[in-house]
Order: structure tokens, then C-alpha cells, then sequence
């Protein structure tokens, strides 16, 4: 080994990381990434003076060049664990690489999701950059389609929720991994089986609130990014930021976390202070997305600049943040807390479009309701006919209209067939349900609803 | 369900199943699934039919024919249809998720206009992102009053910093060191001063200076500037990781941007030369005389005379031309003494500097040279080569040293003497100015035979000169 071809290997290596960090960290286009990409071709050439290809493998916490051990991982960290995630082990450049074809291995190892199994198959076949990947794969068993199944992700959903909770209260550090694994599933759920999901949300008996409040809160912002084309990697990182929002609270005293009566001024004050912690703890934790901690800081600032932490100002409020703030507060104001009693959904749409154009924007409320309806999917509703159905899917242009399964006549006996219905439709026809008039309590007619979605 | 169920009386649940036989509007085996789910007991499934029973019996049915045979009919029913199906099959489980996919999607119809949604996502693209990132350090770093959370927030924001060096962000790493300098160098807390110095010595333990120096030759000038400014704001600990990365740096841009900023830290920077001076890099050398040039004036006569032995000529060359710049007696005593005592080579790589020095700092040099060395021996080349380097600057500054020159020689070597002669005549026909000729004259009239020879041909040639210079003046 001689020290210029040390030095050569080192110099391609850290201008590689430099290349694909700035193509993490900057928007494509940005005279940073053409700069490192430029220094990054000039590097690669001068090792091609040399030698007709330089090959860089990763062996576990090792980088290799050619035969070279370099410098441990951890130097390079960011950058090779982004290459790991994205299943590449091994790279050849060959002598004749062009600067296009860096750009496109940099774009490509940048967005690629090794977890998602279609865009693995479809890293680019580029002429002189050979790549040798692995896969990684993570896979919810069972079908998607089936309740069964997603119900077993939410309550298995809720635990890990618990373990991340518990992590990040005794280690100081949420259980990253732990969390990615569990949003992983969520957010294949949310892709292909929104409805079922949204609809265990509307559950409204849970072991504990807190880890269900994360969850809840976690599917909402993710069915809401889903609505705006938001999917793969950045889908996780939503889903992910969303979960962690309230983490802060893990440092919030007991007696005011879990006190039944409102909270006097100064409790609240140490309550306000989960935001900041929040941010610290996510901040400090290695492998959770920049959004995450932004969104626990940000979560409880409003559009028109209410909200706090107090002295932050922010003069318009990323999506991620905006998504996640309506979702907390509909599903807090949704779950029956000790200090609160329930709302009806109608009524905790009504809150958050009472603020519109002031505390959340209006088009993403709209967007929510949309979503979520005013009946969401697995309520157990009235009709105006007096019969009684379960909602199955929300029909976005006429919240109040979904669609629905009638269960039970309306002089009251449970049908032998159930039938389903677009009450958005209209009809000549009298007798045809055309609304509805009250959400129920499905205990009151000891029906499960969500088996019968 | 369970908790459902356990709040059902007994009653409830006969009546439940007693209304259902009296009405006989819903299926026997539907009737049957409820009962089991309701109740799983065998015992308590048969005294509940048994209480059903009387309801029924109670009822019109119960009067009927065949109510006996009916009845047996349904409980038998109720008692042995358990099933561990659960109550939606999967076939129908099936059905339903197949009318699920076909709702209607709501990003279908979404009436945002694409512009609205790319602003949304424009919030949250990777430059928005680690702009908001940079925004929520700030903010942390400012709010956070507790000493310890500060300091845990020291490890992330030096990785941060680092992140942003990497990748040659300048600006944002700026702004960031420039918090941390501020803290660490400001009126504040104690502890917070502390915590901040204590930050910077890890940032630049780390890999700062190797991120800054891989970017040093690609950045602008105005970026340079506030590249010097950031690394001048941390304070003197960055000299040394600064020297260091310099006496390893071969790529002359990079180099000499180093070298801007290690000035840049004004005498602070003369700690690093003694590094510098004994890199094995000889660009790393010459860059230490560089240094010693800008910071240290005569002091740095002792180093430099170290490096008039270099195995480098360049560095040697390097070395004599800070000398020169010098200019003392002192310094030229140390080149004289170079000269004297040094090896051939030495010798030639000094005279080759002077006589590459084209201005007339060297012509006290040369005055000195020929004032002070013997003309004769082994040094008798390096007189001559002073002699026309005095020529070649056209100095005025030389006339008195090249008359003293002109002068000397000796009977018992006439071709050294003539060589002497023609050299120090020509040399002053070159100045060529009228004092030079006024030399040249005298020498004509007054001196030697062999002065008269060598000092008439130049005189000759010198006024050509001059007449030619004048013409041409007049000419213009």
C-alpha cells in the first residue's frame, strides 16, 4: 500500500460522502451538490490515472477500498449507513465514469428505499458504476386486505409504541430500529389499506392512551401525507416524526402528565416544556430523520403564530408539522382522556374548522375532513331512516355521505344480509337512506363494527 | 365483547333469544352464532335456554301445535352449532375488502390546485429540511436554559457542524460556529463559556480541518473570506490542527489558502513554522518560509539559515530570496557565509536565487559580495557572477562596487585579471548611466593598461547605448 493511493482512496471516499450528504441535505439543483459531485469526478480521476477501476466495499462496520481497510465506518457513518439501508455493499467505478453517470449513482443511492421491494429492483444500470446490493426486506405477514391482519399491526403497533415510549424514558433515546420496524408496517397498511387503519383510530377503548395517542397520531399524519402523493421513505419519515411528536413527555413529571384535573398555570408551564425536550431527545438520538425533531419542536405552533413554545417564531410551518398538529389534536380531543371527556367527531372537526385560516390551514382541514369524514370508517351510525349501518369508507367530496353497510332495519332487527350503500347518491326513493343523523355507540348494540367492515 | 357481554343480565339474554324465536324473522343458524358468542358456558347455555323457553312458552307460540318440536328444534340448534370461525369469514372478509378498494379514493378528489401541494411539499424538501434543522438548533441553543441539556445539545450540534462542513455548506457552518465562538468567548454564564470551549476543542479534534481543506481549492473568493473569518472566530486552537493539515497538503491552491488563513491569525501563526520547517514535503517547507517571511523579519534569520542547506533547491532558492528580503548586514553575512562554507551545490542554488532576483533589493547584496569576498579561489566564479548580476540590474547602487571590481586583478594571472576587467567594464556599460560612463572614463584615462583595455571597448559600446537611448527618446 502506498500512502498517495491511501490518500487517493481516503480523498474518493470522503468526497463521496460529501456528494451524497449534500444530496441528502439540498434539494436537487443546488450549486452544493454540483460542486461536491465535481470534486468527487476529479478524485475518481486522478485513482483512474492509476488504475483502471477502484472498488469500495462495505463489510459490516468497514469501509474497503480496492484492498485498502480505511478509516472505521463511524467516520463516514451517515454516508455508509445510507448506503447499507439502501442495500449496496459493493462499488466499482470504472476508468470512463462520466460526471452524469455519478450524479445519477448519487441520486439513486439517495432515494432509493431498500425496503420497498418494487424500487429495489429498479436501481439504474449505470455503465461504468457497478453496484453489488443486498436486499433488505421487511414484510407484514398476513394480507393487508384482511382486518384481521390490520388489526394485529395496530395492537402490535401500540406495544412497540410502549417499548419506544419506555426506551426513550430509561435510555434517554427512543428505540429507533424498534420504531422505524413498527412505522415500516403502518405505513405499507396506510398504502394499501387506509381505511381499515383509520377506522381502528376511531377505537375508543385502549389499554393506555398515550401509546394509542401515538399511534393514532402516527396513522392520521401518514393518511394525510398519503392524500398528497407523500409515499416511500418520506411516507416512514412522517409517519415516524408523527410518532414521536409528544416523546418530550417522557421527561414531564408524572403527577402533571397524568393529573385528572386541568393543570394550573405553572403545571402547564412544565407541560409546555415537552416540545423543547422532545426536540433535544430526537435531536440527540442517530438514525431518526431531520422531520422528526422539527415536528415534536414545532407541533403545538399555529399558522397564525399562537401556540408555543413561547418566543419561537416560524413565519409559515412545514407540512410535516401542519399534519401532525391537526392529527394531535384530533385524536386528543377524540380520545376519552381523565380530564376530558369525549368528543364526537362532528364536534372535534367543528374545533379544528373553528380556527381555520388562523391556527391550521384551511385547505389541510378540509383535506382531513375529507379524509377522515364526519363519520369516520368503522363508526356505527344512524340513518335518517332509522336504520343502522357501519360506515365503510369515507366519500371525500360529501363528508357526510359515506359509504356504508346497513346492519340492522329500522324497526330494529339485525339483517340476515347486509347491505351496503353510497348515501351520497341520491334516489327518488323515500325509504332510501339519503343521511345520517347520529354516530352510536356500538356497546349499545353489542356489534364489534370493525368485524364488520 | 367481553366487556359487553359481562354486562348483560341473564334476562337480557333469554329475552335476546326468546324475542328471536317468537318473532321468527332472523335465521336459526345467525340466532345460533350469537348464543355462542354471548355465552361460551355449556351449563350456563343450558339454563338460559331453559329461561328462554318460558318466554316462549309464555308467549302466543307457545300455545301453538308443534311449539314442543319447534322449540327442541331451535335449541338443539343453539347448543351444537358452535363454530371456531370467527364471525365474518374469510370468504366474507374477502367480499367486504374487495367493496373496500373499490371506494372512492380521496386523493382522487382532491380540488387542491398542483401548485398548493407543491408548496406544501416544498416545505419539506431536503433543502427546506435541513434549513429547518438549522433553524431548530438555533432555537434550541437559545431557549434551553438548563446547563446540562445545553451541554447535551454540544454533541448534535457539533455534528451538525460538521455535516455542514462536509459538504462545504460555509454559510450555515458559519453561522453556527459563530453561536458556539460567541458563547465561548462571550460575557456569559461561566459554565456556558466552558461548555462551548470544550465544544469547539472536540469540533476541532475531529474531522473539521480535513472537511474545510477538501473544499479550500473549489470555493470562490468571497466564500474563502468568510471561510477565514469562521476559522478566525474559533481562536488560537485552530493553528495547530491548521499547521497540521498544511504540512500534509500537496495541492498548491489548497495550500496557499491555508497559509491565507493561518496568517490571518496574525502572530499567533509564527508557533506553527518550527512544524512546518521540518514537513517532508518541500512545498510544505517552502510554505514555512513563506510564513517566517510575512510574520517574523529578522528573527527568522536562524530558521532560514537551516533551510539554505535543503536538500530541495527550490526550497533553498526560497530560503535566500526571504534572506534577501531581509536585507540586513546580518543577513547578507549568513548568505556570504553560505557561500563560503557551503557545498557546491549550495553555492550554485544560492547564486542561482540572487541572480533570479530581478529588483534592487539584491544589488546591497551583490556590493557586499564583491566588497567582502575574494576574487580569486574557489568563490572567484561567484565574484564574477556578482559582478554581472550588478549589470543585469542596471542599478545605479552598483557603480561604486563594480568601480572597486574593475580595479582588481593581477599581474601573475593575466587571463583571470582580463576576464575581472571585461566583466566589471560591461557591467557598468549595461547601467550605462553617466556616472557608470564617468567610471568607464576615468578608467580610460587614468588607469592600468589592462583597466585602459577592458574599460575603453565598453566605454565605446556604452555611449552607442546611450546615443541609441536618446534617439529614441527623441524618436517618441
Amino acid at each position: 500500500m502506498t500512502a498517495p493511493r491511501f490518500q487517493l482512496a481516503d480523498e474518493i471516499l470522503r468526497r463521496l460522502a460529501a456528494s451524497l450528504r449534500s444530496a441528502q441535505l439540498y434539494s436537487p439543483g443546488h450549486p452544493i451538490i454540483a460542486r461536491n459531485l465535481e470534486s468527487l469526478a476529479n478524485a475518481v480521476q486522478l485513482i483512474h490515472d492509476q488504475q483502471p477501476a477502484v472498488t469500495i466495499g462495505l463489510v459490516g462496520e468497514e469501509v474497503i477500498v480496492d484492498d485498502m481497510p480505511m478509516a472505521r465506518a463511524d467516520t463516514f457513518g451517515p454516508f455508509v449507513r445510507r448506503l447499507q439501508q439502501a442495500g449496496v455493499e459493493r462499488i466499482v467505478i470504472e476508468r470512463g465514469v462520466t460526471i452524469e453517470e455519478m450524479t445519477e449513482f448519487i441520486a439513486a443511492v439517495t432515494t432509493i428505499d431498500a425496503r420497498d421491494q418494487e424500487a429495489a429492483g429498479t436501481f439504474p444500470a449505470i455503465p461504468h458504476i457497478r453496484v453489488g446490493r443486498v436486499t433488505i426486506e421487511q414484510r407484514v405477514e398476513g394480507s393487508l386486505t384482511d382486518m384481521a391482519t390490520i388489526r394485529r399491526l395496530y395492537s402490535d403497533a401500540v406495544s412497540v409504541a410502549g417499548d419506544v415510549w419506555e426506551s426513550a424514558q430509561t435510555e434517554g433515546r427512543p428505540d429507533a430500529t424498534a420504531a422505524r420496524s413498527m412505522i415500516d408496517g403502518l405505513a405499507q397498511a396506510v398504502a394499501q389499506n387506509r381505511t381499515a387503519l383509520l377506522a381502528l383510530t376511531t377505537l375508543k377503548e385502549y389499554d393506555h392512551y398515550t401509546f394509542t395517542h401515538m399511534v393514532n397520531v402516527s396513522i392520521l399524519t401518514m393518511g394525510q401525507a398519503r392524500g398528497l402523493g407523500i409515499d416511500g421513505p418520506l411516507l416512514r419519515e412522517f409517519g415516524l416524526a408523527a410518532l414521536m411528536h409528544d416523546i418530550g413527555k417522557v421527561r414531564t413529571p408524572l403527577e402533571i402528565l397524568n393529573k385528572p384535573d386541568a393543570l394550573s398555570d405553572d403545571e402547564f408551564v412544565i407541560m409546555k416544556r415537552h416540545v423543547v425536550d422532545g426536540a433535544e431527545i430526537l435531536r440527540m438520538t442517530p438514525d431518526v430523520p431531520a422531520l422528526a425533531p422539527v415536528v415534536a419542536f414545532e407541533h403545538h405552533l399555529r399558522v397564525d403564530g399562537s401556540g408555543y413554545p413561547s418566543g419561537v417564531t416560524r413565519s409559515s410551518l412545514n407540512i410535516g408539522t401542519m399534519l401532525c398538529s391537526i392529527a394531535d389534536v384530533y385524536d386528543a380531543m377524540r380520545s376519552q382522556r381523565n380530564y376530558q371527556k369525549a368528543f364526537p367527531t362532528d364536534r372535534i372537526l367543528a374545533v379544528l374548522k373553528r380556527n381555520d385560516g388562523t391556527q391550521f390551514d384551511q385547505h389541510l382541514v378540509r383535506r382531513f375532513v375529507q379524509l377522515i369524514g364526519i363519520y369516520p370508517a368503522g363508526n356505527l351510525v344512524r340513518l335518517n331512516t332509522g336504520e343502522v349501518a357501519v360506515v365503510l369508507t369515507v366519500y371525500a367530496p360529501d363528508p357526510y355521505r359515506p359509504h356504508i353497510r346497513v346492519l340492522i332495519d329500522r324497526e330494529g332487527r339485525r339483517l340476515d344480509l347486509p347491505y351496503e350503500l353510497n348515501v351520497w347518491e341520491t334516489s327518488d326513493d323515500p325509504q332510501r337512506p339519503s343521511s345520517i343523523v347520529a354516530p352510536l355507540d356500538p356497546r349499545d348494540y353489542q356489534i364489534d363494527p370493525l368485524l364488520l367492515m | 365483547m367481553h366487556a359487553v357481554v359481562s354486562r348483560m343480565t341473564d334476562a337480557t339474554i333469554s329475552r335476546f333469544v326468546s324475542r328471536h324465536v317468537i318473532s321468527g324473522d332472523s335465521s336459526t343458524d345467525r340466532l345460533a352464532q350469537a348464543f355462542q358468542t354471548l355465552v361460551r358456558d355449556g351449563e350456563e347455555q343450558q339454563r338460559l335456554l331453559a329461561l328462554a323457553r318460558e318466554d316462549v312458552a309464555a308467549s302466543p307460540l307457545g300455545s301453538t301445535e308443534g311449539f314442543e318440536s319447534v322449540w327442541n328444534s331451535v335449541a338443539e340448534k343453539l347448543l351444537t352449532s358452535y363454530s371456531d370461525e370467527a364471525y365474518v369469514s374469510e370468504a366474507y372478509g374477502r367480499e367486504l375488502s374487495g367493496a373496500r378498494t373499490k371506494a372512492v379514493e380521496v386523493e382522487g378528489v382532491s380540488d387542491d390546485p398542483p401548485e398548493r401541494i407543491g408548496a406544501w411539499l416544498s416545505t419539506i424538501a431536503t433543502t427546506a429540511l435541513r434549513a429547518l434543522d438549522l433553524t431548530l438548533m438555533r432555537d434550541l441553543l437559545r431557549i434551553e436554559q438548563n446547563d446540562d441539556r445545553w451541554r447535551e445539545l454540544m454533541k448534535p450540534l457539533v455534528g451538525l457542524i460538521e455535516d455542514l462542513l462536509l459538504v462545504g455548506d460555509f454559510d450555515a457552518a458559519s453561522e453556527l460556529i459563530g453561536l458556539l465562538a460567541a458563547e465561548g468567548g462571550g460575557q456569559g454564564p461561566t459554565v456556558r463559556r466552558q461548555i462551548a470551549l470544550t465544544a469547539i476543542d472536540v469540533l476541532i479534534a475531529g474531522s473539521m480541518m480535513r472537511h474545510v481543506t477538501t473544499h479550500l481549492a473549489a470555493i470562490d473568493d468571497a466564500q474563502f473570506e468568510r471561510v477565514k473569518a469562521m476559522c478566525v472566530s474559533l481562536g488560537e486552537v485552530l493553528v495547530r490542527p491548521l499547521a497540521e493539515a498544511l504540512s500534509v497538503e500537496e495541492r498548491p491552491r489548497t495550500r496557499e489558502r491555508l497559509t491565507s488563513i493561518l496568517l490571518a491569525f496574525g502572530s499567533v501563526g509564527r508557533r506553527t513554522i518550527e512544524r512546518l520547517k521540518n514537513s517532508q514535503n518541500p512545498a510544505v517547507r517552502r510554505t514555512a518560509i513563506h510564513l517566517m517571511r510575512q510574520f517574523s523579519g529578522s528573527e527568522a534569520l536562524p530558521d532560514l539559515t537551516e533551510l539554505l542547506d535543503d536538500s530541495e533547491p527550490q526550497v533553498q532558492r526560497e530560503a535566500v530570496r526571504a534572506i534577501l528580503n531581509i536585507g540586513t548586514d546580518a543577513a547578507y553575512r549568513i548568505l556570504e557565509q553560505a557561500l563560503d562554507t557551503g557545498t557546491t551545490q549550495s553555492r550554485d542554488a544560492i547564486m542561482q536565487s540572487i541572480g533570479l532576483v530581478r529588483d534592487e533589493r539584491a544589488t546591497p547584496l551583490f556590493a557586499y559580495i564583491l566588497g567582502h569576498i575574494d576574487h580569486r579561489g574557489a568563490l572567484a566564479p561567484i565574484y564574477l557572477r556578482a559582478i554581472e548580476s550588478l549589470g543585469a540590474l542596471r542599478d545605479p547602487g552598483g557603480i561604486a562596487p563594480l568601480r572597486t571590481a574593475l580595479y582588481k586583478g593581477e599581474w601573475w594571472a593575466p587571463t583571470r585579471t582580463r576576464a575581472l576587467r571585461t566583466a566589471a567594464a560591461a557591467a557598468l556599460a549595461r547601467i550605462g548611466t553617466a556616472d557608470a560612463e564617468a567610471v568607464l572614463q576615468e578608467a580610460v584615462t587614468r588607469g592600468s593598461r589592462g583597466v585602459r583595455s577592458a574599460a575603453r571597448a565598453q566605454l565605446s559600446i556604452a555611449r552607442a547605448r546611450r546615443t541609441a537611448r536618446a534617439a529614441g527618446q527623441g524618436d517618441a
